[in-house]
Order: C-alpha cells, then structure tokens, then sequence
C-alpha cells in the first residue's frame, strides 16, 4: 500500500462528504444552466446528425458530417430511449461536466498530504473547473465537449491506476476512455499518445509493454463505427473527418497570416485578456513550481502530478494550432490546468502563507477573484439573452409554427439545424449541415458527399420545391424570390419570417 | 554551492552579496529604463488630452494666467513648473515630454532603492529592486502617460517622493523631512487634484507613527509643507476667486463631460474600465497578485522583529487609498491608475521575493525574475499593437501644420484652430475661447461664460463668419468644411494629412466660384 492509499484511506470522510456538496452544488448549476440558458450555435448539426441516425441515415454517406462520429450516435441511442429533446443531451453533458469536476478534484483530495490543506485545495480544484467561464456555456450543450471533459480526466485518473496496479484491464479502460473522447472529438486526440507514452515511462518494467498493448486495443474500439463507415464510404469519410478540416474550413480573413494573426489574438484575449485565464495560467506555473521544489510527495506521484502539466500542454499547444482557434476548445484544458492551479494555491498557502493557519481563507480568495473573471461572460450572456433568436423557446416556436402548416412527408427550406431538429423532420439534402454550404467542390465530389452549394439551394426555392420557408426577415431571398406572392400563408415569429402554402402562379 | 549561496556563473553578480556591486548594477537597470522611458518620449508618446497641458503651459510662459486669462480645469502647479521648464529649455514637445520622462525615471529610482534597502534577504536585494523597476518601468500606463506633458509623470514622482519624505520622517523624528514630505505630497496634489489622497494617507501615517506628544508638532509641519505648493493657487484665487473656482471645483463637480447618460450608466462604465485595467490585462492581474501576496507577508510580520513593516503597511495604505479614491471619480480613466503602481509595484516586490524565497531558495532569483518580467512584459502587446496601428507620425504632421499655418499667416493675425497642438506648433496665442477644447462643451450662463473665458462652440463657428480670423486649421471632415463654408470663406485651401488650412479670407461681399 503506497503513501497515497493509506492517505485516501485516512482521509476524513467529512472531507470527502464536504467536497461530494460542494460539487453536487457545481453540478446542480451546471444542469440548471443547461436546461435554461445554455444554447451554442453549432450543437444544432450535432444534435441533428443524431436525429438522422435514428432516422436509418448514416453519417458522411447520407449526410454532410464534419466530426468523428462516435458522440452523434451515443446522442442517437440516447433519444432512442428517451426521445428527442435538446433538454437530454444539455443535461447529459452538464453531468458529464459534474463529473469531470468530482474526479479532478477527487484526484487532489487523495494526493495533497497536508490535512489542513486538503480540503481547500480540492474544493479550489473544483471550483477552478466548475466556475470557469468556458466550461459552464461549452460543457452543458448538445456539443461533445462535457462528454470528452469527463472522458479525459478519466482515462487519466486510469491510467494512473494503471501503472500502480498490476491489472491490464485498466489500461485497457483507460484507453477506452482516451479512445472514446478521440473518437467523439478530434480536439481530444493528443490525450490517448501523451497518456500511453507516460504509462511506457512510468509503468514499471515487465508489464510495460504489455499494458500498451491492451491500451492500444482499448483506444481503437471505439473507432469501429468510423471504421464501418470507412469501408462503405472511404472518399466520403476522409473528406469529412480529414480532408475538410485540411482544406476547407471557414476561415475569415483573406490571408493566411491575417488567419494566423487573428488565432494569435483569440489565444491571447482568451489566456491574458480574461481574469480566469490569467488566474489560471499564473497559479498552475506556480504549482508546477512547487511540485518542482516540494519534498511531499515520492517521485512517483510527483510524475502524475506532471502528467497533468504534460496533459494541458499538449492539449493547449494541439488546439493552439487548430486553423481556425475556437476560445471554446480550450475547455479541454480546463481540467489539468484547475488541478495544478489548486496545487499553486496549495503551495502558496503552506510555502508563503505559513503563519496564518488559515488555508480557508486564501483558497476563498483567490476563488473569489476567479470568480470575478465571470462578469464580464456574464454580462455578455445578458445582452445576447435580450436577442430572441439565442433562446430555445423561439427555436421551439418556429418548430411549432412549421409543424402546424407543414404536412408531415413535405420539404422545409431552412438554414437553421435547431428548426428540423426540434421539428423533429427530416432536412432536405445539403440542409442537414450549414457548414457543407461554405465548401466549394466539383459537382460529382459534391454529389457524392451530399453538399449542396446556395445557389444549387437557390435554384431549388425559385422552383417552388419547398412547401414551406424559414427565413430570416432580413434575408434578401424574401424579395429576391417574391416570396409574399408565392406563398399563401404567411407569419412572422421574432425575427423569423415563415411562408407556407404555395401558390401557382402569383398570389 | 554552499549554505544557501548562489552559484557562480555570469549571472550570479545578480545576487552576489558584495557592498558595491548592488548599487551599481541596480543604478545600471534603472539607467537602461530611464533611458528606454525617454527614448519613447522623444519619439512615439503622444496623448490627446495633453495639448491643452502644452498650450496652457506656453501660455503661462508668455504672461498669461490660468483660470483668469483662459480656461483651465486643473490645478496649476504642472503648467508653472513647465512653463519655468520652458523658459530654460524651449517650448517644445520634446523638452515637456523629456521633464515627464525624467519625473517617471526619477520615481523608479525612489521605489526600486526604497526595496533594495528594506530587503533583508542579501540573495534578493537587487533581484526584488529591479523587479520593482520592471514593474513600474514596464508598465504600459506609465509608458504611455508617465511620458507626457500631462502633470501625471510629475504627480508620480512627487509622491514617491513624499512617501520616501515621510518614512525618513518617522524613522528620525525630524521636522524638517515632515516638511519635505508635506511639500511633496502637496505639490503632487497641486500638479494634479487625482493625487489628493496622498498627503491626506501620509498625515495620518505620520502622526500615527509619531511619539507620544509629537504627532501634533510633526502634522503642523507637515500641512505647513503641503501648503506650500498651493501658492500659486492661492494668488490665483485671490485674483479671481469665481474663475478659479469655477475651473478647479465646480468643472469638475458639475460640468465633466461624462462616457455614459446618467449616473448608473456611468457608474457601469467606470466599474468595467476598473474591470478591465486590473483584472483583465497580465499587468494589472500580476500587480494584484503580487500586491496581494506582499500584504500577506506584511500582515505575517510582527512588528518588533520587523521595524520595516510600517512602511510596507504604507505603502498597501497609499496603494488602497489612492485606488479608491481614483475610483471614486466619474468618469473614470484607466491613466489615473498609475498613481496606484510605485506602491503597489512596492508591495509586488516584497510579494515576489517571499515567493522566490520559499520556492526556490537555493537558485538564482534571476530566474524568477525573468518569468516575471516576460509574463509582465506580454502586457504590452496588446498597447504595442494598437500603438502600431494608430497614427505614429503625429508630431512630424503638427510640425508641418504650424510650419504651414505660420507661412500662411502674418505674426500677429489670429488663426482659428480647434486643436490646441496647432496653437503651440505654431507659438501663436489662441483667440479666447480656443485655448482648450473642453471649455467649448460647456453650456454656462452667458456673464460665467464670459468670467470663466469659456465661448460656446456655436459662438466660435459663427465667429468665422464674421472673416476675422486670417487662417482656419480644421481636421479634414469634409461635412464640417461644408457647414462652415469654409472653402467659400478663404482664398487658400491646402491640406496636410488629416488637417485642412484655410487663409487668405475673401473680403466682405467676395464670392468664390462655384460658392
């Protein structure tokens, strides 16, 4: 039994009690947000794509998909058993979130030794994770961000037992685990090498390679429905998952080092323009300062608390070169990060701090000021809350409105995934993805990955092939194709048109 | 290595406990940032707001005074000072700039040899002195304001200068440095009303710290001092107590020109600019920071083992008071903070080398201290970028203009100008009204108008009108042109990047073609 066994086993359980409130309490509110304020542009496609999984539709042959699939049909299998509802996949991954939260924070509770300490710097951990203004709107949508946070700390936390225990099948779990979030998003796709190159160093020999092996194995099950649909569709597949991510995805500035400048100024404004960012980029430098100097711990679990700073490194410098930079991709790292920065408040308070006595206080702190980081997010929630169209009640109302003057069988023209989701349809072809309408490709490549350009949309409302149209009221379309005239019925729903009922000829 | 010691090698002079080498290495680093403060003065430094500061100064120079002659809503001291600079140096940017520049250099000196002598650790003397310099030298307010013509580098220097004073003070029980104080910290507040804090926090420490029996003697030398650089104002406002107090007390209660509509609103603004300088720049976050772990040591101090810890205390109370007070003005301007960062760039060190101590006392501090520096120089990208991308010819434009205006224009004919730059390029004295531009918002009664030499804006456009003026310098806003009908008005019409100059008006009844 090592020193941080007996310590877990020591551990008071009022602590663990204490910790299991404070997170319960994160997770709550995390849910709660997921089910009345969380909306994110881009999880309408995703939670559609699962929609149309459950509809016999296969990713990247029948539809355009630009992901990895695995997060798409585990979403699937869950509105099979539950029903289609946006309110299941936010509060899955509110959960999911929650419970990435408990296992990082576990992880400090178990191996900070101090007993004064303990609980403050696991709550500080907790809270860090929680409280950050990239995981409450990211980690509590429809997107598979809350899913790989709980995947990655876990394949960790494995791989960790991993190397202690002589048991294979943790390696294989924790490549599961690594696998898993890989498989539902390829931002996660460092995770699965950095944790098997680490458990090669640190597992003691004999059963090294072995244990590689089964991690391996674990790591590459879940590609399997990536794979079937590898064989059934190789060009389609590697055009989504791979060749578009190369080659064609949205960028907004003319040049490439405009691009480049511009990701530049995302990675800045987003780790030294914010208070969070700042916080946690100072105190985790910090604690791996202090992990450096400490004589706490043996060299054994100074090398997990390592991994944790391989763990952020590597996934930061992954997503830093991304093409474009997404602030939101960095939830990711959100978790390592907490768990060091809670190590450099740790190191602060029994280093710096140590006449007080008073662990509590400066843990509050510097939560406190952590917490500030989350006015100006805050603020800007509020105002984007006064726009109608980020908020799912208008989603569901247009649904409504289009379900009631739609005929079931009949064709919905409508660039936004949120409205045939929610409606429960089934989009037209080159509808199921707004992003396959910026890729510009030869019409058989086109074809065959079913994109459809606008002006191949275009063409299909001046036919009058769509029995009803959702646009919005600015959109030049509502003039351009005299849509009044053509359509009998007509409504507006915030800052929606919908005109339905055809006519032949002019009204 | 032995007990404790740090290493030799090319960089262990850093912290080499040799009696001479720290002074001289730690007077070398101030030199290179004073030289690097002065060297951006001369030539990229450059604030709106700080021609009306030049004119003003110039104008005192030429005879005229403050408040009574023209508009002004600051206290005089800086403009006095300037002017008398003016006198040796010329009335240029750059000899204003230059004061500022040595006025900033001067405060890093008092604050980075303030540390050097209070650090008690030999290994981070010079380390934490030039962490204190980096911290105030670096920072990208007191780059960008500390380096011009607008009272604050002055202001800076001046209550470094006084909180020196005071703990010399309070260490020596000697009325006569509780009268240097007091004439520091009374001219920092008469150079500029936002250091008025100062000499109030100082008092208060000074007879708080006084022997029994001794406060009373010590305060009344101290306000004798503070007193003193009031004069000026005080001859002003005997001359002319409306205008003066019109310009330095009701301007600012009443007549402020505010960001936002109405007090919340403006309330909001000024919370999100406190927001955003402190919490939301790598600088301002680090200061904090290391403010707040300084004051964690100070607080873990016990004051017989640590005769010292009532001057950090000072310094953590100058810090807070002048940030709240600073605050507490509406609306509020991030520049103003830098008041706030000798002390608390003071505090920071103290914070630092507690931290290198613990973490690392058997390696060189310098190493720290490159992490610090780097992290705390990553807060002038973001100023550096937007520097680059404003206009960095300014002052080569303004010599052009007044180049151009006084070729123009015969000596004594008035020229009609809205920015006071022009006025000072061209050494010309404004018509009243001009002199500065915040007079020209002012909605006043018209006899306080007049007593206060404030002309309303409409008043100045149609004075054009009238053909008086033998040059109009406005900025190329061709709709304003139109509106004033200026390319009626004037023969001449030349335009030099963003300036347009009018001269040679048309006489009475003239009319140009196509007018």
């Amino acid at each position: 039994m090592d020193r941080i066994e007996a310590s877990a086993r020591e551990m008071v359980p009022r602590s663990s009690f204490a910790l299991m409130s404070v997170v319960g309490i994160l997770t709550a509110g995390l849910v709660a947000y997921s089910q009345f304020l969380a909306l994110y542009g881009d999880e309408g496609f995703h939670l559609l794509a699962s929609q149309l999984i459950n509809a016999g539709k296969r990713p990247y042959l029948d539809f355009f998909y630009q992901h990895v699939p695995l997060y798409a049909y585990l979403n699937a299998g869950v509105f099979r058993i539950v029903g289609n509802s946006w309110r299941v996949p936010h509060a899955i991954s509110a959960l999911c979130s929650g419970a990435a939260i408990w296992l990082a924070a576990g992880f400090v509770l178990q191996r900070v030794q101090d007993r004064h300490w303990r609980l403050p710097v696991a709550m500080t951990a907790a809270l860090f994770i929680g409280l950050s203004a990239l995981v409450i709107p990211y980690g509590t949508v429809g997107h598979p961000f809350g899913l790989c946070l709980l995947l990655t700390v876990a394949a960790f936390r494995m791989v960790i037992l991993a190397v202690k225990r002589n048991r294979s099948w943790l390696a294989a779990l924790a490549g599961l685990c690594a696998g898993t979030a890989a498989a539902s998003s390829l931002l996660t796709a460092p995770v699965a090498p950095i944790l098997l190159f680490w458990m090669l160093r640190h597992n003691p020999a004999g059963t090294r390679w072995h244990k590689a092996v089964w991690f391996l194995g674990g790591t590459l099950l879940p590609f399997l429905p990536l794979l079937w649909l590898a064989i059934q569709g190789p060009r389609q597949v590697f055009f989504n998952v791979v060749e578009y991510h190369l080659f064609f995805r949205q960028r907004y500035q003319a040049t490439v080092w405009a691009n480049i400048l511009d990701d530049v100024r995302t990675l800045f404004d987003l780790w030294l323009g914010t208070t969070q960012g700042l916080l946690l980029i100072l105190m985790a430098a910090l604690g791996l300062l202090f992990l450096d100097e400490r004589d706490e711990w043996a060299p054994a679990e100074r090398a997990e608390l390592f991994l944790c700073g391989w763990l952020a490194g590597g996934l930061g410098v992954f997503l830093s070169c991304t093409y474009p930079v997404w602030k939101q991709y960095f939830i990711l790292v959100i978790p390592f990060l907490g768990i060091l920065a809670a190590m450099g408040v740790y190191g602060l308070g029994t280093r710096v701090w140590v006449s007080s006595g008073r662990p509590a206080w400066l843990a509050l702190s510097v939560v406190l000021l952590f917490t500030l980081g989350l006015a100006r997010p805050a603020i800007s929630m509020g105002q984007n809350l006064q726009f109608v169209s980020k908020r799912w009640q208008h989603v569901e109302a247009i649904a409504r409105a289009v379900n009631e003057v739609t005929p079931a069988e009949q064709d919905v023209y409508c660039y936004d995934e949120f409205v045939f989701f929610v409606s429960g349809r089934i989009p037209p072809t080159g509808l199921e993805n707004s992003f396959s309408r910026d890729v510009q490709l030869p019409l058989r490549l086109a074809e065959l990955l079913r994109v459809r350009s606008p002006d191949q949309l275009d063409q299909d409302l001046a036919a009058g092939r769509f029995a009803t149209v959702v646009v919005e009221y600015d959109d030049p379309k509502v003039e351009a194709f005299e849509l009044p005239h053509r359509y009998a019925g007509h409504t507006r729903i915030g800052t929606v048109e919908i005109f339905w009922g055809r006519v032949e000829g002019e009204k | 290595m032995n007990d404790g010691q740090p290493e030799a090698g090319p960089l262990a002079a850093l912290s080499a406990p040799v009696f001479w080498r720290g002074p001289v290495l730690l007077g070398s680093f101030v030199a290179v940032l004073w030289a690097g403060l002065l060297l951006y003065s001369q030539t990229l430094a450059w604030r709106g707001d700080e021609g009306f500061h030049l004119l003003a100064a110039q104008l005192v120079a030429a005879g005229k005074r403050p408040y009574l002659d023209f508009f002004y809503q600051h206290v005089p001291l800086h403009i006095i000072v300037t002017a008398g600079w003016f006198r040796l140096f010329g009335d240029t940017w750059r000899s204003a700039h230059a004061l500022a520049a040595l006025f900033t250099g001067a405060t890093l000196l008092l604050i980075a040899q303030f540390v050097y002598a209070r650090t008690w650790n030999p290994v981070w003397k010079v380390p934490a002195a030039c962490a204190a310099a980096i911290l105030i030298g670096l920072h990208a307010e007191v780059i960008q304001t500390g380096t011009v013509a607008m009272g604050l580098g002055q202001c800076l220097f001046l209550s470094t200068a006084a909180f020196r004073s005071a703990i010399q003070a309070a260490r020596r029980d000697g009325v006569s440095w509780c009268f240097v104080a007091g004439v520091c910290a009374g001219g920092a507040a008469a150079s500029s009303l936002l250091a008025a804090a100062v000499p109030v926090i100082l008092l208060l420490w000074i007879v708080h710290q006084a022997p029994p029996g001794s406060g009373g003697r010590l305060a009344v030398w101290f306000i004798t001092g503070a007193v003193l650089p009031f004069l000026p104002l005080v001859w002003l406002a005997i001359e002319g107590p409306g205008q003066t107090w019109f310009d330095v007390v009701a301007y600012h209660l009443y007549y402020r020109q505010t960001t936002a509509g109405t007090w919340v609103a403006q309330f909001w603004d000024d919370l999100k600019t406190a927001y955003e300088v402190w919490l939301e720049t790598p600088q301002g976050l680090m200061l904090i920071l290391l403010g707040g772990l300084g004051l964690l040591v100070v607080a873990g101090m016990e004051p017989g083992e640590h005769p010292e810890r009532a001057e950090w205390m000072l310094c953590g109370w100058l810090a807070g008071g002048v940030g709240l007070f600073l605050s507490c003005t509406a609306p509020l301007f991030s520049h103003y903070f830098i008041l706030v960062i000798p002390f608390l760039s003071a505090l920071g060190t103290l914070g630092l080398s507690a931290l290198g101590s613990c973490l690392s006392p058997e390696k060189r501090p310098v190493w720290l201290l490159c992490f610090v520096t780097a992290f705390f120089a990553l807060g002038l990208i973001k100023p550096t970028y937007r520097l680059l991308r404003g206009d960095l010819q300014r002052w080569s434009v303004y010599d052009e203009v007044a180049r151009e205006v006084n070729r123009v224009t015969p000596p004594a004919e008035p020229v009609w100008a809205f920015d006071e730059f022009v006025y000072f390029f061209t050494h010309r004295i404004p018509p009243a009204g001009l002199e500065n531009v915040y007079a020209q918002s002012l909605s006043l009664p018209p006899d306080l108008a007049a007593r206060v030499r404030a002309v309303p804006l409409a008043q100045l456009e149609s004075s054009l009108t009238t053909g008086r003026y033998a040059t109009a310098v406005t900025e190329s806003d061709q709709d304003a042109i139109a509106r004033l009908g200026l390319a009626c008005r004037y023969r001449g019409q030349t335009r030099i990047a963003g300036y347009e100059i009018f001269w040679n008006p048309t006489e009475p009844g003239e009319r140009k073609r196509d007018c």
